[in-house]
């Protein structure tokens, strides 16, 4: 059902709400590297305890930190997508107002003058097109770089917890450090889902139109 | 797009206007071409629903690569919300239109045309031998707003004074000056905003020689009737949305 209330939609907006939907990515990503800073924390106090845990801490920074500066190359790049279709579209209603005023000078030498115009602009609409599926390809690959650190947090939460087992006295801070991760990884991971419904609706209507 | 020629010596003047195709609901406006040589103004092009119709039209009288200059009275959408397509069109030519709105007008696009902006006291614009006054009508009804009078032809084109509001297909010209009261009433009291601002614009175009006085809505005055309507639009109360306490 969202699918089909995606496809009605002109690319520029699909663009601009796939660039609206990851503040949400954003903040989750900010929660880890908060949790992650809280984390380091107690592997400080923990000493002997807790020196399994730190390692573990570093790399979900890496990994909060990663997130964020992806979150902030894909808006970026969903914003141009947005930018260029808009373009594309202004273009497009340029030629459709040019051919129509072609139309009307039937057998009038302005009609010929006209058509330099109109190439121009299927040429510009051409040169959109070809940069908004670059930009896709693009998209597509920063997702991917995304899921990849999304699939090695879920591996990282499974060694905090063994570790956490470890940690005597800090083992419940620990527990609720790795479960404040997984939460958040899985919505980092829900929201990558409905962000490639976007991309693949951004892909067909563009491919469509 | 209906074309009239209203002047024709050595350089012409043609308006356009009354669009069969124009869709409804939007207001009907007269757009105004003078075509002298290889250089041709076009005054208020208009909205962007009547472009097609509009740049097939003026195409008609002159060649695209002469139509070298654009102006635009004041900043309203259906003076000059086309404006991102004329400069597809026209990349090497030049806008001329109030210095007060050239950061708003740019909103509509303009990439390649040239802005001039038109100085408070206004400006001659020389074609190849036409010489056209741009001539200041701040507050009739825009802030920034001027009107183009040619010495030569004696014409006036003057943006919203003298507008009226009619059904579609309206004659060209005014022919009864008291029938077409009604019809222009409301307008004036309504879009104008500063009795004052009438009263410096009447003492400045009563000293001009004006066969025509062209609006850019409704019919164009002629002869006598310019007289007429200056008399008329004196006496008439504008800014009548204020009403005193």
């Amino acid at each position: 059902m969202q699918q089909a209330a995606f496809s009605r939609q002109l690319p520029f907006v699909i663009a601009a709400r796939l660039a609206g939907r990851l503040y949400g990515v954003l903040a989750t990503a900010k929660e880890i590297s908060l949790s992650a800073s809280n984390a380091k924390g107690i592997a400080a106090r923990g000493g002997e305890k807790t020196a399994g845990f730190r390692p573990i801490t570093d790399f979900i920074t890496e990994m909060a930190n990663d997130t964020i500066s992806l979150v902030f190359k894909i808006n970026q790049v969903a914003l141009q997508i947005s930018t260029m279709s808009v373009s594309e579209n202004r273009a497009m209603a340029a030629r459709g107002y040019f051919s129509k005023a072609r139309e009307k000078l039937a057998g009038h030498d302005g009609q010929e003058q006209l058509l330099g115009i109109v190439h121009g602009l299927d040429g510009q609409i051409g040169e959109f097109r070809k940069n908004e599926r670059n930009a896709i390809d693009s998209l597509a690959d920063l997702f991917d770089d995304i899921e990849q650190r999304t699939r090695a947090a879920k591996i990282i939460v499974t060694n905090s917890r063994t570790e956490a087992s470890r940690a005597g006295e800090y083992q419940t801070y620990l527990e609720s450090i790795a479960d404040s991760v997984e939460r958040a990884t899985e919505t980092i991971h829900a929201e990558i889902k409905v962000c490639r419904h976007y991309l693949s609706d951004l892909m067909e209507t563009i491919a469509a139109s | 797009m209906k074309s009239t020629i209203i002047y024709e010596d050595r350089y012409q003047w043609i308006v356009f206007g009354r669009d069969p195709d124009k869709p409804d609901g939007i207001i009907d406006t007269n757009q105004y071409l003078v075509v002298d040589g290889k250089r041709s103004l076009l005054m208020d092009p208009g909205g962007i629903e009547i472009f097609s119709a509009m740049l097939a039209a003026v195409l008609r009288y002159t060649d695209i690569d002469h139509l070298t200059d654009v102006f635009a009275s004041h900043q309203d959408p259906d003076i000059i919300s086309s404006l991102g397509l004329w400069d597809q069109a026209l990349p090497h030519a030049k806008l001329h239109a109030p210095w007060l709105w050239e950061g708003f007008l740019r909103h509509f696009g303009l990439n390649h045309i040239e802005y001039n902006p038109l100085p408070d006291e206004g400006q001659v614009l020389d074609l190849e031998t036409a010489e056209l006054v741009f001539l200041p009508a701040h507050y009739l009804h825009s802030s920034g707003n001027f009107h183009v009078y040619d010495p030569t032809a004696r014409i006036l084109m003057s943006g919203d004074v003298g507008a009226a509001l009619e059904p579609p297909g309206a004659p060209m010209f005014v022919e009864d000056f008291d029938e077409h009261i009604p019809k222009m009433e409301l307008f004036h009291q309504r879009w104008m905003p500063s009795n004052r601002a009438k009263q410096i614009w009447i003492d400045r175009v009563r000293q001009l020689d004006i066969k025509y006085m062209a609006p850019q809505h409704g019919r164009i005055y002629r002869g006598e009737n310019v007289k007429r309507f200056l008399d008329w639009f004196e006496q008439l109360e504008v800014g009548t949305a204020i009403k005193d306490e």
